[in-house]
């Protein structure tokens, strides 16, 4: 049955648009600790048009609900990106596109995905909404600390960046307990997907400040992943993962290595493709 | 004239119609053609992010200012499917999320095919291939643009000519944007200009296309665009697009309406 509670069309209604107007802590000194927080933030929230597009190909673009608090969560993390971007007061060059296998791989990503959507169907959905539960919690918890150590009218507009947030998680938990939870298929998939990739969403592209995001986060609290983990444990579906404390202790790469991932793969989609005849 | 993409994002307003008299449908009803061609165009709008998806798994996705573009146009498109929405709501035909992702469903193979396709095309021909959307893109925009406002001066309705204006305004600026990135893409390469020049030639087809039953584009493009007013849009709108870079002489719009059988013998 499903909940819903979510209202979408009271959130597109008043997504919030530019921060710009309301910043009070524009052309405030950062110390230098924040300023790198902020750029590792910045580039958290960059590569969401590259993420939609992964998403879009497959059965998850069907689902008019869901698209509809895309279109909008994409514009509000457009403006939160803006916001960060006046008060480092920094540009941030466009990425270079990656060369050989990995910039191959990134191209055909999409094609791929889409394949694969084709035998994974509707489950994907609640891969990609636990794909940005899990991410939020990771931006809430930098988010928080880069709070703590700016100035107040500094923390007052990250405050405000929290806020908004805060109320894209709740759709994304929501759907994502919801979907996760509710079919055996699509909670196997995902949390084989989740533990398949580093976090937060986009660490295995800056290994380096991704270890020094993190190491900030223990310095403030050691008990930070922890927290974090019981988060996405009370996602429906997703307990016991350990997402947080096992990307803490190797930041940028998967939470579960295993050198026989591409073989199990393999096995697993011709496993799908002979049920599919069957 | 420059696009200027962060005036663009900053000015981005969801079309508003809190101040439009719906009432006035009540009280004076839009008649039956008329709604099924706000019915087109409604599931049309809230279709965009199945455009939006196509260009995402091309290199366009990869251009600052297009991604940027992409986020602002594909919410603005949302909001002119809702705004229609909420007219048709008022004559009782209801379409939210469910009535959306039934028409979504009912795509079937070419919806799953579409974006292996394009990811393909745009794997193979690289950058150029953003020329192909951008110039896409603009005959898209001109031709809903000009549905707009055909629609408002063939149905001369109090509540409705303002509320189609407002939408035909956000248009327009697609229409700049890609407008100016396509003229900018193909005067910068022939081989963008071959490639836009064929695609536009042999595949586009007037807006929702593919997409949507045959027999409600017929009834749609036969009811914006039949008559001598029509097809003066229609010739309009193709010289338009002939004056981008290596697309002179092209009759887009001509050929399509000639292909359905829509242009007087």
């Amino acid at each position: 049955m499903s909940t819903e509670a979510f209202d979408v069309l009271a959130y597109s209604a008043d997504a919030h648009g530019s921060h710009r107007a309301e910043l009070t802590g524009l052309g405030e000194p950062l110390p230098a600790a924040l300023r790198q927080e902020l750029r590792y933030l910045r580039r958290c929230l960059s590569g969401t048009t590259s993420w939609l597009g992964l998403v879009l190909v497959t059965p998850t673009h069907k689902n008019a609900r869901i698209t509809a608090f895309l279109s909008s969560w994409a514009y509000e993390r457009h403006w939160m990106a803006d916001a960060i971007d006046a008060l480092t007061g920094e540009v941030p060059a466009p990425a270079a596109p990656h060369r050989g296998i990995r910039g191959v791989r990134d191209r055909f990503a999409p094609l791929g995905e889409a394949l694969v959507a084709n035998l994974h169907g509707t489950a994907l959905t609640g891969v990609h909404m636990a794909e940005r539960a899990v991410d939020g919690v990771f931006v809430d918890a930098l988010l928080a600390h880069a709070i703590q150590q700016g100035s107040a009218p500094v923390a007052a507009d990250l405050g405000r960046l929290r806020r908004v947030l805060t109320r894209q998680q709740a759709f994304f938990t929501e759907a994502a307990g919801e979907l996760v939870a509710g079919s055996g298929r699509a909670r196997r998939l995902t949390r084989r997907r989740l533990t398949g990739r580093a976090w937060p969403i986009g660490a295995e592209d800056d290994r380096e400040g991704t270890a020094a995001a993190f190491a900030s986060l223990v310095s403030a609290d050691a008990g930070w992943a922890r927290a974090a983990d019981e988060r996405i444990g009370a996602v429906p579906g997703l307990a016991g993962l350990d997402i947080a404390r096992r990307s803490a202790g190797n930041p940028g790469s998967p939470v579960l290595r295993t050198t026989l991932r591409p073989v199990a793969a393999l096995g697993r989609l011709a496993a799908s493709v002979i049920r599919r005849k069957g | 004239m420059a696009f200027d993409i962060d005036t663009f994002a900053g000015d981005s307003v969801r079309v508003g119609w809190d101040d439009v008299d719906l009432d006035a449908f009540r009280r004076d009803p839009l008649p039956v053609r008329t709604l099924r061609t706000l019915r087109y165009m409604c599931d049309v709008e809230f279709h965009t992010v199945c455009y939006l998806r196509d260009m995402l798994v091309t290199p366009s996705h990869t251009d600052g200012d297009v991604s940027t573009f992409m986020t602002i146009w594909n919410r603005e498109e949302f909001w002119h499917g809702e705004a229609l929405a909420a007219v048709l709501g008022v004559h009782g035909i209801t379409v939210e999320f469910d009535q959306v992702k039934a028409s979504r469903m009912k795509v079937g193979w070419k919806d799953r095919l579409d974006p292996i396709k394009q990811s393909l095309l745009g794997n193979i021909v690289g950058k150029d291939f953003i020329a192909v959307h951008m110039s896409w893109g603009a005959a898209n925009e001109r031709s809903a643009a000009a549905a707009y406002r055909r629609l408002t001066a063939l149905e001369p309705h109090p509540a409705l000519g303002p509320l189609l204006k407002r939408i035909a305004q956000q248009e327009a600026r697609h229409i700049a944007f890609y407008t100016t990135q396509a003229r900018k893409r193909l005067e910068a390469s022939g081989r963008a200009r071959a490639i836009t020049r064929f695609a536009l030639s042999r595949f586009w087809g007037p807006v929702g296309s593919g997409v949507m039953p045959e027999e409600e584009v017929d009834h749609v493009m036969g009811h914006l665009f039949s008559g001598e007013d029509g097809l003066h849009e229609v010739h309009k709108l193709d010289e338009q697009i002939a004056q981008l870079p290596g697309l002179e002489g092209l009759t887009i719009m001509r050929d399509a309406f000639a292909r359905r059988g829509l242009l007087p013998a």
